[in-house]
Formats: structure tokens, C-alpha cells, sequence
């Protein structure tokens, strides 16, 4: 009699138990919610913003926008060309590298029996802008690359001045020679490797990188 | 597993640095065009065109004097102040030595195959037996021509040909200039 009564109650022990494993839980969620934090932040938010890096290219006068034609041994053009760094980044390494497709002789110098050679590409800069007429600088020049022949520059080749400020201007002359040479053409059979009847297609190309990224403390 | 995880660490890695090392690179591109002269002369008959190979006279004379008309043509881009003939001669059949010929040049106008006549000037320029006519004094512009007649002299059957190679120096043309 008395084990029936015991197994009556059980269902009741259990469940008061639930309940109090359901109220301290509740308790406890309750007081979590109520901790202190304390948050501090900018009133006014932050600007961050990135600089650019932009290099213009521009014709002056005779610029690259005009062909060469006709070109003979000894001939020198100049083609006059301003680059600008537009962007808000001062600018280091500026660069010059050249891709060009045609005829091998112009591109090259010949070796052994056929020593032809090819054009030579000069590049001088002008603290003014050029007189294209004259082809004179009235301020401060410098020759930014000696005569390099242009199948030699296919890497990038940095200049004198390689350093290029925000908005800074170059003032560029950009000669173009082919050596004199002599060839002596035979019934209308031009020589092996001549550099006559030749046409090239030269690419140039200027980089210019960021300066030096910095860490800023102030 | 340890492999893929080996991997994917470096790459990591890797993608993080690249920016760094390439940094901002400003650049400008122009891309142009060049092209070279050209100098020559040919010699071609009347009514052939160009060969681009020796001309070459064969003649077989019998009694008389045999004519031949040609013109020296300036085939380049550019004007011919100067230029030279190479002449030789070779008997083809019998003996002796091969006849005279005489180049003539019709100045100021051309030679008339037909008629055998000039209605500009003749000007003799040479003779086979100088070896070399040389041609200076001259504004030969691209594509003009220089209108010429070779004549054999008088004389019995002689088979024997004439070559001619023109030849232009660097020097014929105009010298290197500042642009």
C-alpha cells in the first residue's frame, strides 16, 4: 500500500523539478541582460580617402600622332611630347619601354658581314616647354636617355628624372635617328638587311609608380 | 589534407603581399608610325616592265647598226642626284672582240622606238669600252626616267651581248637632315 502511494507522487517531483531548472534559467537569462556596457565612438566619422595615380600623355606640336616618313640615314625628328601626372599621388620610377613590330634592321643592329644600324631613340626633357620650331630649350635640359637603339628597350628603362610630383609637367623630346649608313642598291635590288623601305610600329610606353607607401603617427 | 592546408596558407599569403609589391602604377601609351626611304634606278626596255635584274642586250649585227631603247628609271622614293651604269660585254658566237656601242641620251625628251628619233637632245654619255657611265648633275624625281638608245657601230655578223647594272650609292640621295 504504501510503494503505490510512493509511485503515485512521482510524476509531480519531476515536473516541480523542471520548474525550478526552468525559473533559475529565466532568472539568470534576466540578469545577463541587464550587465552595464559602456561604447565610445567618434561623433564625427572619419574620412579615408585613396589618392590616384594618372600620367597623361600629350602631344606638343610634332608629337607621336605624327608619322615619320621617308626617313634616310643621318635624319634626326624630334617628336615633342608633355607628360603630366594628373593624379593626387607623387609618382617615382617613371619608366620608358618601347614594343615595336616591322622591319628586323630598324629594330636591331645587324652583326658580322651585315652590320646595319637601326634607330636610336633619345629622350631629352625641358624644364619649359620645347620651341618645337627650333627644336631649342630656353630653361634647364636633360638628356632623360642616351641613344639607345629601340629594339633595346623593350624592358622598361628608367629615365634621369624619374620622379614625377603630383601635377607635375615633363616636357619631352623624343628623337628618333637612324645612323648614317651607307647601302648601295644594284638593279633595283635593295641589299640584304638594308634599312631602306622599312616601316616600323613603335609603342611606347611610360610607367609611373606611387612613391614610397609611409606608416603616419600624427 | 596537411598538403591542402599547406597550400591555401601560401596562397594566402601570397594574395596579401601582391598589392604591395605591384603598388599604383600610372600609364600612358602611344604607339606611332615610321618608315624608311628607299634609292633606286633600273634600267628597262621600252614596253617591258621591271625586272629588278641586269639588262641585257643581245645583239646580232648584220651590216648596219642594230638599236636598242631604254630607260634608266628611278624606281626609289626619294630624288637621284646621281647614279652609275656597269657595263660589260661577252661575245656569244665567232671571235673578236664585241662591237662598240654607244649610249645616247635624248635630254629634255624620249626616244622614238618606231622612228628612231629623239625630240629632245642627243647627248652621247658613253661608250661601252669606258665600263661605266656615270650619271651626277641630276633631279631624278620617283618614277621619272632617263630616256636612253644604245647603238652598235657599224659592222659584218657579230653575235655578242651587252649588261648593264645601274647602281645607287646612299650618296645619290639627299643627306641626313634635323626634322
Amino acid at each position: 500500500m504504501i510503494e503505490a502511494k510512493l509511485k503515485k507522487k512521482s510524476p509531480w517531483r519531476a515536473l516541480a523539478g523542471a520548474a525550478i531548472v526552468v525559473s533559475v534559467a529565466t532568472i539568470a537569462g534576466q540578469s545577463v541582460v541587464a550587465s552595464l556596457n559602456a561604447t565610445a565612438f567618434n561623433t564625427v566619422a572619419q574620412q579615408i580617402s585613396a589618392g590616384t595615380m594618372k600620367l597623361d600623355l600629350a602631344n606638343s606640336g610634332n608629337g607621336f600622332g605624327q608619322n615619320i616618313t621617308n626617313l634616310v640615314p643621318g635624319d634626326v625628328i624630334n617628336r615633342y611630347v608633355t607628360l603630366t601626372n594628373s593624379g593626387s599621388i607623387d609618382g617615382i620610377g617613371l619608366s620608358l619601354k618601347t614594343a615595336q613590330t616591322g622591319t628586323s634592321s630598324l629594330i636591331s643592329d645587324g652583326s658580322g658581314a651585315v652590320t646595319t644600324k637601326a634607330l636610336r631613340l633619345t629622350v631629352k626633357s625641358c624644364s619649359v616647354a620645347w620651341n618645337t620650331s627650333s627644336g631649342l630649350c630656353a630653361g634647364t635640359e636633360a638628356t632623360e636617355l642616351a641613344a639607345t637603339p629601340i629594339g633595346s628597350l623593350t624592358s622598361a628603362t628608367t629615365l634621369t628624372s624619374s620622379t614625377m610630383n603630383s601635377l607635375a609637367v615633363r616636357y619631352l623630346q623624343m628623337q628618333i635617328a637612324l645612323p648614317d649608313q651607307n647601302e648601295t642598291t644594284v638593279n633595283g635590288v635593295l641589299p640584304a638587311n638594308t634599312v631602306q623601305g622599312g616601316s616600323v610600329n613603335v609603342t611606347y610606353t611610360f610607367d609611373l609608380a606611387q612613391r614610397v607607401a609611409t606608416t603616419v603617427n600624427s | 589534407m596537411k598538403r591542402v592546408f599547406v597550400a591555401l596558407c601560401a596562397g594566402l599569403i601570397l594574395s596579401s603581399i601582391s598589392p604591395v609589391m605591384a603598388g599604383g602604377v600610372a600609364r600612358a601609351v602611344w604607339s606611332s608610325n615610321l618608315a624608311t626611304a628607299n634609292w633606286s634606278v633600273v634600267a628597262v626596255g621600252t614596253n617591258q616592265s621591271v625586272t629588278n635584274a641586269p639588262y641585257q642586250l643581245s645583239w646580232s649585227v648584220i651590216g648596219g647598226s642594230a638599236y636598242n631603247f631604254f630607260a634608266l628609271r628611278n624606281s626609289g622614293s626619294l630624288n637621284v642626284n646621281s647614279f652609275s651604269v656597269v657595263i660589260s660585254q661577252a661575245r656569244v658566237g665567232g671571235s673578236g672582240a664585241a662591237n662598240p656601242v654607244d649610249f645616247e641620251l635624248c635630254s629634255g625628251g624620249t626616244w622614238n622606238a618606231t622612228t628612231n628619233t629623239c625630240n629632245g637632245t642627243v647627248v652621247l654619255v658613253g661608250r661601252a669600252s669606258d665600263l661605266n657611265l656615270n650619271f651626277s648633275n641630276l633631279q631624278l624625281p620617283p618614277n621619272a626616267e632617263l630616256s636612253l638608245r644604245a647603238k652598235t657601230a657599224v659592222s659584218g655578223r657579230n653575235n655578242f651581248s651587252t649588261q648593264l647594272d645601274v647602281l645607287v650609292s646612299r650618296n645619290a640621295v639627299r643627306v641626313g637632315a634635323v626634322n
